[in-house]
């Protein structure tokens, strides 16, 4: 993390709330990512993002290192995503449920109706081939194709250095290739 | 750099628009010469845009940073202002202290209650505890009899009345009231009280119904005839019986009439009052004594039993004594109803004049029935005992056993009953015990009067008269008791000579016996005895005794004068060889002399010169001159005879020389100077110079500095009176008292006399004191502070070791349940 990146994220962990403020912007769409990653629906999403940069807030001294900021906003976004998920359904037995029930599961409440059947099913499958990606790649793939963002801006918010993050893209897109090109090609 | 190895990552930067324009140029390159990659850049392309517009709903709006800023925002606000200012409020450093404070104190408090000492900040006081005494009244709702003496205060403000009472009274003649009764609101009995004088006004105000007022003051108003008539004299007093009798039965049922207003009232008062027997049940023993002095005591028997009768009442005992002078006295028991009690009273009151009354009230309700409930169980015990009899068979030794218990029980019953049957006899009936005595019964019946008569005489011839007073006593037919001549060692002759004579016949002895020579003294004295009695009595006869004449003859030469004199002076031995020597040119004898040496070394002399009268102030004269007069005094001036001269009585000089004198005068004085050991070097040097002498001085310094100087000096008063000025020059004079010393005989004047001067002389007191001032009340006041924060300190390491355990489980518990938390969540790491 650089210098003025550090400086915004120390202030912002005295407690400034303007500074704070900044961080979410910066780091919003980050968080939504990883947020989305977990939980599969915008809204809901949306809703982990704010409460885990409020939670972030609140226990902002628990943080020691500001450099490690991004680190630990995401894992709590994480934790705040998975208590949403579990919100939903608090017994889920994922292994026993079949197909349907997960397609219900992953989709939030306050959804829009239901869309055409092709897209349900892609989105699923879309949905199916991230999980297959390693955890750590998920919020950037979510940032490349959900969130719209371009090389330059996903490298700035993740911080990867270039080679990393070709690496990651290639990876996944190359997954995603495997997985989806069957159903894309229909 | 290999492209087509590493085709999706150049495909994925590509599409992410991540490639350089060198790169970028490249990578076309390549996949025009390869139609492979050509393929798979077409199958990403595709792929990519469906990716991308399935999900694009899910895509964050553009002003998702703005919302999520308000978001957050928001719910800062929410949390916020409560955790800001809780914040704000933690780190105050006033709240700091505070609390600091507040948690030292609750420390304190605890560590003190955990030692059990006072930790000087009592939060809980123990109220004192307050006993009340208690206040039960024992209310006997009997008569209650008082007098003048112990007031109507009881009465009047209804307090408790006393299970026993006595009340006596000792009265003066004629104004005496035996009894007076009130009723208060505690009236039971419907019997009269016969509203005597006074009786009759307190029961006026005491009477708390209207009705029976009324009904009283008439019967009042009866009663005031009845006194009246009663005063005019025995002859009336039938009359006034009969009078009585009629007005007390008026009074009688006008009280009987009211009564039960009384006992309304009684009643109500009762209500507050805890009442627990009702009236007529209560058991009552009344019992009274008087004394009277009478004129004649069977009249005044008489009388008693005249008026007992009438009361319904009988004598029990009489016994009466006469004694030697005539009179009588006796004693008489009377027995009636208690409720006639005060009328018989106060029909009694004319008999005499009341010496002595004593009333007693004895309520034995609880004995009484204490006694009747137990004898009632003893009676069933004895019943169950009897059951018991009959049905044991067999069993001897049961028997045997019921039988003893039986007869202790009916021992038991028949010993209450007998105290139960006293008890009735005695509460049937007032018991009043009546003394009598005559008046002036302590009379002698006789006086006898004993003269006595001391005379003594000078004659020249003691033997002559001597025989002639004897002859004169016989002649006189006087009973001689004892005659005496004697001749001492110096050849004088004493005479004495005792006789008993006739009162008729002693005048004229006695002046027989004056003639007899020159009458040196005649004394006579007079003695009045009574007999059998005492006191004075204007009826008793009065005897003259025997009178006895006391002789006593001596020889003329035996007359002169006899004088002392004390002399002080420093040459004791000198003057006293003066004195001799003074004598002997006057033709004086010296009687005595004696020279003593004390123990001290100090000499005193006593001479005893019979120096004639004609010599007499001359030699006086020199004697006095030889030093300083302390005493002088005549002790007899014999008369001198009809013939000889007055000068010619010789005179007996005792002389005492001596050196010391007893001090007339002591004076005190303090005096505070800062140079303690000059001022007393100058005391001294003030004493030497008036002659004084010095019998002690002595100087001492004190531990807290104080230096005291005194000087003890005697020297004559008349200069002690200039000497003492000087002295209270040294310094400030703190005190000064002087103390003289009354002494008989002495010269007046007496400016000679040693006075003694006690001077001490003191330095101010230290400013620096062992046990008082400033300094040592610092020291105290500190100390006893430190003590106290010791002791706080004290209980405030108690208290944290009390609470350390909890407070380290606490905490124990608090970290592990961190190191929980901390463990389920993971970081994430990009």
């Amino acid at each position: 993390m650089d210098d003025t990146r550090r400086r915004d994220v120390e202030m912002a962990l005295a407690g400034d709330p303007l500074a704070w403020e900044g961080l979410v912007r910066k780091y919003g769409r980050l968080v939504y990512a990883q947020a989305y990653a977990v939980v599969w629906s915008a809204p809901d999403a949306e809703d982990v993002v704010q409460e885990a940069f409020l939670k972030g807030y609140a226990s902002r001294r628990s943080l020691r290192d500001p450099g490690n900021f991004v680190s630990w906003m995401l894992s709590i976004a994480r934790n705040k995503a998975l208590d949403a998920v579990r919100r939903r359904k608090p017994v889920v037995r994922e292994a026993d449920a079949p197909e349907g029930a997960a397609l219900d599961d992953r989709e939030g409440a306050g959804d829009a109706p239901a869309r055409p059947l092709e897209v349900a099913e892609l989105r699923e499958k879309i949905f199916k081939a991230l999980d297959g990606l390693p955890e750590n790649h998920r919020a950037v793939v979510i940032l490349r194709y959900i969130e719209g963002l371009d090389y330059q801006a996903i490298r700035e918010m993740t911080g990867l250095s270039d080679g990393a993050l070709r690496g990651i893209l290639g990876r996944a897109l190359g997954t995603l290739r495997i997985e989806l090109m069957p159903y894309v090609m229909s | 750099m290999d492209i087509h190895a590493s085709i999706n990552e150049w495909l994925a930067a590509a599409s992410a628009g991540g490639l350089s324009a060198e790169e970028r140029g490249k990578f076309e390159a390549h996949l025009a010469g390869c139609p492979e990659c050509r393929k798979i850049h077409e199958e990403e392309r595709v792929m990519t845009a469906a990716v991308e517009g399935v999900l694009r709903p899910d895509r964050p709006e553009g002003d998702f940073e703005e919302r999520m800023v308000k978001g957050f925002r928001r719910g800062i606000l929410r949390k916020g202002f409560f955790r800001e200012g809780w914040r704000k409020f933690i780190g105050n450093r006033v709240v700091h202290f505070a609390s600091a404070a507040a948690a030292l104190v609750a420390l304190v408090q605890i560590g003190g209650s955990l030692t059990g000492e006072k930790s000087g900040i009592s939060l809980w006081s123990a109220p004192e505890s307050f006993e009340k005494p208690d206040r039960t009244l024992i209310v006997t709702a009997c008569e209650v009899t008082e007098n003048n003496a112990s007031g109507g205060e009881d009465k009047d403000s209804g307090e408790p009345v006393l299970d026993v009472e006595k009340l006596s009274e000792s009265s003066t003649r004629g104004r005496s009231m035996p009894s007076s009764q009130s009723y208060g609101g505690l009236a039971a009995k419907p019997s009269a009280p016969p509203p005597g004088p006074a009786g009759g006004a307190r029961l006026e105000k005491e009477q708390r119904s209207a009705d029976g007022e009324d009904m009283l003051r008439e019967a009042d108003g009866k009663a005031e005839n009845l006194r009246r008539k009663e005063f005019r004299g025995d002859g009336q007093l039938a009359e006034a019986n009969k009078a009585d009798r009629r007005s007390s039965k008026k009074a009688e049922s006008a009280t009987r009439a009211s009564s039960p207003v009384l006992k309304d009232a009684a009643a109500a008062e009762r209500q507050a009052v805890e009442s627990p027997k009702p009236p007529d049940a209560r058991k009552v023993i009344r019992n009274a004594t008087l004394e009277f002095e009478v004129e004649n005591y069977d009249a005044s028997v008489e009388r008693i039993i005249g008026i007992v009768q009438e009361e319904r009442g009988f004598v029990a005992t009489t016994n009466a004594s006469r004694l030697a002078n005539g009179k009588v006295r006796g004693e008489v028991v009377v027995k009636l109803p208690p409720e006639n009690l005060e009328k018989f009273l106060l029909k009694m009151r004319a008999l005499g004049d009341l010496k002595n009354q004593a009333l007693t009230s004895q309520d034995v309700t609880k004995y009484y029935f204490d006694t009747d409930s137990r004898l009632r169980n003893a009676r069933k015990m004895e019943e169950r005992l009897l059951d018991m009899l009959e049905k044991v068979k067999g069993k001897v030794s049961e028997l045997l056993e019921v039988e003893k218990e039986m007869a202790r029980v009916r021992g038991e019953i028949e010993q209450m009953q007998g105290e139960i049957k006293y008890m009735d006899a005695m509460i049937a009936h007032a018991t009043v015990t009546i003394v009598l005595y005559e008046k002036d019964m302590n009379q002698p019946a006789a006086y006898l009067l004993k003269d006595k008569v001391n005379l003594s005489l000078f004659s020249a011839d003691v033997e002559k008269a001597h025989q002639e007073a004897k002859r004169l006593a016989e002649a006189a037919k006087a009973q001689i008791l004892q005659s005496n001549l004697k001749k001492d060692a110096n050849g004088r002759i004493t005479a004495t000579l005792s006789v008993l004579v006739e009162p008729e016949g002693a005048e004229a002895l006695i002046s027989n016996f004056r003639e007899l020579g020159r009458e040196s003294t005649l004394t006579r004295e007079s003695e009045r005895v009574a007999q059998d009695g005492s006191g004075s009595s204007d009826t008793a006869k009065v005897k003259k005794d025997k009178v006895t004449i006391n002789l006593a003859i001596v020889h003329d030469d035996e007359a002169r004068q006899q004088a002392s004199l004390t002399v002080v002076t420093k040459a004791v031995e000198e003057a006293f060889d003066r004195i001799k020597k003074e004598a002997a040119s006057r033709g004086a004898e010296v009687v005595t002399s004696k020279l003593d040496r004390d123990g001290q070394g100090e000499a005193a002399g006593n001479l005893v010169i019979r120096v004639s009268g004609k010599e007499y102030p001359a030699f006086l004269g020199v004697a006095k001159g030889i030093g300083r007069v302390s005493e002088y005094s005549v002790q007899r001036r014999d008369r001198a005879g009809k013939d000889a001269e007055k000068e010619e009585v010789p005179v007996l000089l005792a002389i005492t020389l001596t050196r010391n004198e007893d001090t007339l005068q002591w004076s005190n004085l303090l005096i505070q100077s800062d140079e303690v050991e000059k001022a007393l070097a100058e005391a001294k040097g003030f004493a030497g110079q008036k002659g004084a002498e010095i019998l002690s001085s002595n100087f001492e310094r004190a531990r807290n500095g104080q230096e005291t100087g005194t000087l003890h000096v005697r020297l004559p008063v008349k200069d002690a009176e200039t000497f003492v000025p000087n002295l209270k020059g040294l310094g400030k004079v703190k005190d000064y008292t002087v103390k003289r010393q009354d002494r008989p005989n002495a010269v007046a004047a007496d400016d000679g006399a040693p006075a003694e001067i006690s001077l001490v002389v003191q330095s101010k007191e230290s400013l620096i004191a062992e046990d008082s001032g400033f300094v040592a009340t610092l020291r105290k006041t500190i100390s006893q502070s430190a003590e106290g924060v010791m002791r706080s300190v004290r209980h405030i390491v108690v208290a944290i070791a009390w609470l350390g355990p909890w407070l380290a489980a606490i905490a124990l518990a608090w970290w592990f349940l961190r190191r929980r938390k901390k463990g389920g969540t993971t970081e994430t790491r990009n």
